[in-house]
């Protein structure tokens, strides 16, 4: 052959483009079937949840990863948390940085430690769904413990799953917030359950009944179960029985008012008789004002817990002063009035202070 | 000329197919090596971390990847660095931690540098004159905080504060009281710790006790609860102040507020259990009624009882201020 042979042009451009199609179609070919050799192996393989979860991580899409969490390892925490939780953890990090290794596993599971920047930074569970498609899960271990207290014999629900009976520490015992009266007899009685290793405050309801809701003890992890309730009379009463004893220190009602108003065969009525009110400053002017009861809750027919806020105001002409007073308060009802069976001090309750910031 | 310029040769074309070839085979390499190791899949992952450092496979690989990516397959298991100091604490050595009870709220003052703290006595007392109030004693001393100490001789029945009871020591120096009368002595020695003791003033004196002050009833002692029911002469719901502290040597200021209607008050066995949870291997009761008041950085902490402030105060315990 002469290589010096002349080729013209266009058959020679011709000759190039043909090569260069078949050159490119071989290594097209070529890549694709590498790709899904891959992609094959990838998927068969536990660690591709980790790549699908980092790609969701870094998608944002936390509501999706906490339903998959709940498919393979659900908890007690609320998804508010969760989501909050993972948004603290992962928000600006760079998820190819991510290095992993596994930690442990057993017949179906497998749980991954992670590292970032060379440091510990959390662990992943991968678990298979009943579909059979490999899940991850972030695993959080919070430290707080929650105690709920829910009527006797209503089921549980957390996250919308009922809790599991081995986490009821007792059953048909008395509620937290009627303990401190002697005679507990007429008091009704809950369930209480205790769940551990939470992140924060669970998420509770009552199977098939929508009228119940929860009040946060303002001292404890404590969450009481009852029914929701808007009754004006009710309302009524839990403002003047506070009045009343709000008003014992500052020499605006006496004892025996108290006592009226109050389970006396108790340690919150054992405790107050003994406050000596003479100390008060001597004033002329007083009254009480911005009364609100929220979040009140009846655990039975005749008793009932609320948050109580109002401010009281005093004066002598020289000096005066605003008390933002909050409290937390159970009143029973056993002979056709609502009296105060314990009552706890919380001013953060008051709103005033919280706008004071 | 001009037919040379509408041809090429065979060898020119043959060596133009080979180059568009071998063009096409580096770049499929290239796509090769980036869909196995960098493909950012668990497997390519698993790839890299298998991958020799040295190997002309990875000087290629590498550009894929940030440094740090880089870092993270080749070191898992390197210690973590702690940079120490910066992540230390650089708050104030005081804490000012909200109390919460039944009946009452209040604060703990947590004073991490034990050496800070001493007792403060009326600078008037000598000739009569009524005690400061604590944001006086504060002013006076140039301090950054306080709280009310040990009680008053009610003298005339003013209540002015002017005559400390029992004795009060400061700086190692006798200041107030008689030598060999036995008091209930809440004390601070040399090692800034603090103890309580029936005892004179005298026999402090000799134990090298550097500040001193009269009340009880004593709450803890050691680590174990030594108050009972029926000592003190105030068990009834009341405003409260006290002092501990624990076994590192934290002092523990304690202001209960009561008598109005944000808070009652407390009892002994309220401030007990506060101490405990606190770790407080020694606690004693302090003035407390009208006269509980904590201050910090300039201002009231609690709320005191009368709409007039603090009362006249014959001792108080002061928190140096930094520097001085």
């Amino acid at each position: 052959m002469e290589l010096n042979k002349q080729i013209a042009k266009p058959a020679a451009v011709t000759v190039l483009a043909i090569t260069a199609a078949i050159s490119i179609s071989i290594s097209a070919i070529y890549l694709h079937s590498l790709r899904k050799q891959y992609a094959s192996m990838e998927q068969d393989s536990p660690e591709s949840a980790i790549t699908e979860y980092f790609s969701k991580i870094n998608q944002k899409s936390y509501d999706e990863l906490y339903q998959e969490a709940e498919e393979i390892s659900p908890d007690s925490n609320s998804e508010e948390t969760y989501v909050q939780m993972l948004q603290s953890v992962y928000d600006g990090v760079n998820t190819d940085a991510i290095d992993y290794s596994l930690e442990s596993s057993d017949d179906s599971s497998y749980t991954y430690a992670l590292r970032y920047h060379n440091a510990d930074f959390g662990k992943l569970l991968i678990r298979q769904n009943q579909e059979g498609k490999w899940i991850a899960s972030t695993l959080f271990e919070g430290n707080e413990t929650w105690k709920i207290e829910v009527p006797s014999g209503l089921t549980l629900l957390v996250n919308g799953s009922p809790v599991s009976s081995d986490q009821m520490i007792s059953s048909a015992a008395v509620p937290d917030n009627f303990s401190s009266m002697y005679d507990q007899s007429a008091v009704p009685l809950a369930d209480i359950y205790e769940l551990t290793n939470l992140l924060d405050q669970p998420e509770v309801s009552v199977e098939g009944d929508d009228s119940y809701t929860v009040l946060k003890d303002v001292s404890s992890n404590t969450l009481f179960v009852g029914k929701a309730s808007e009754d004006q009379n009710l309302i009524q009463a839990m403002i003047q029985d506070t009045e009343t004893a709000a008003a014992y220190p500052a020499q605006d009602a006496t004892l025996a008012e108290v006592a009226s108003v109050s389970i006396t065969e108790s340690d919150w009525y054992s405790r107050i008789s003994t406050l000596e009110n003479y100390w008060f400053t001597d004033h002329s002017e007083s009254n009480f004002s911005n009364q609100s009861v929220t979040n009140l809750i009846q655990q039975s027919e005749n008793t009932a817990l609320a948050y109580v806020t109002m401010d009281y105001y005093a004066t002598n002409g020289e000096v005066e002063r605003i008390w933002h007073c909050g409290y937390q308060v159970s009143l029973i009802n056993l002979d056709g009035s609502w009296k105060i069976a314990q009552m706890t001090v919380d001013q953060e309750l008051n709103p005033a202070l919280n706008s004071e910031g | 000329m001009e037919d040379r310029k509408k041809s090429m040769t065979l060898e020119l074309l043959i060596a133009s197919s080979i180059g568009i070839v071998f063009v096409a085979g580096i770049v499929t390499y290239v796509l090769m090596l980036k869909t196995r190791y960098a493909g950012h899949t668990a497997y390519s992952r698993q790839q890299m971390k298998e991958l020799n450092t040295e190997s002309f496979e990875y000087m290629l690989v590498k550009h894929f990847y940030s440094r740090e990516e880089l870092n993270s397959f080749q070191n898992p298991d390197t210690e973590v660095l702690e940079k120490q100091g910066e992540t230390e604490n650089d708050s104030d050595d005081i804490e000012i931690q909200k109390i919460y009870g039944p009946t009452y709220e209040g604060y703990m003052m947590l004073v991490h540098n034990p050496e800070d703290l001493s007792v403060a006595i009326n600078p008037y007392f000598a000739e009569g004159g009524a005690g400061p109030s604590l944001d006086e004693y504060v002013s006076y001393y140039n301090a950054i905080g306080g709280l009310n100490a040990g009680g008053f001789e009610d003298v005339n029945g003013k209540g002015d504060g002017s005559l400390a009871s029992g004795i009060v020591i400061h700086d190692g120096k006798l200041i107030s009281g008689e030598l060999d009368a036995y008091w209930p002595m809440i004390c601070i020695t040399y090692t800034n710790r603090l103890t309580v003791m029936n005892a004179t003033g005298q026999q402090m004196l000799d134990w090298g006790v550097r500040d001193a002050v009269t009340f009880q009833p004593f709450l803890i002692s050691e680590g174990q609860v030594v108050y009972q029911a029926g000592d003190g002469n105030y068990p009834n719901l009341s405003p409260r102040s006290a002092i501990g502290q624990t076994d590192d040597g934290t002092f523990l200021l304690l202001a209960i507020d009561g008598r109005g209607p944000g808070s009652f008050g407390a009892t002994y066995e309220d401030m007990i259990q506060i101490f405990q949870s606190y770790g407080a291997v020694t606690a004693a009761t302090l003035d407390g009624g009208n006269s509980t008041a904590m201050m910090y950085n300039g201002s009231y902490v609690n709320t005191p009882v009368s709409m007039y402030g603090s009362r006249n105060l014959p001792t108080v315990f002061l928190i140096k201020a930094e520097g001085n």
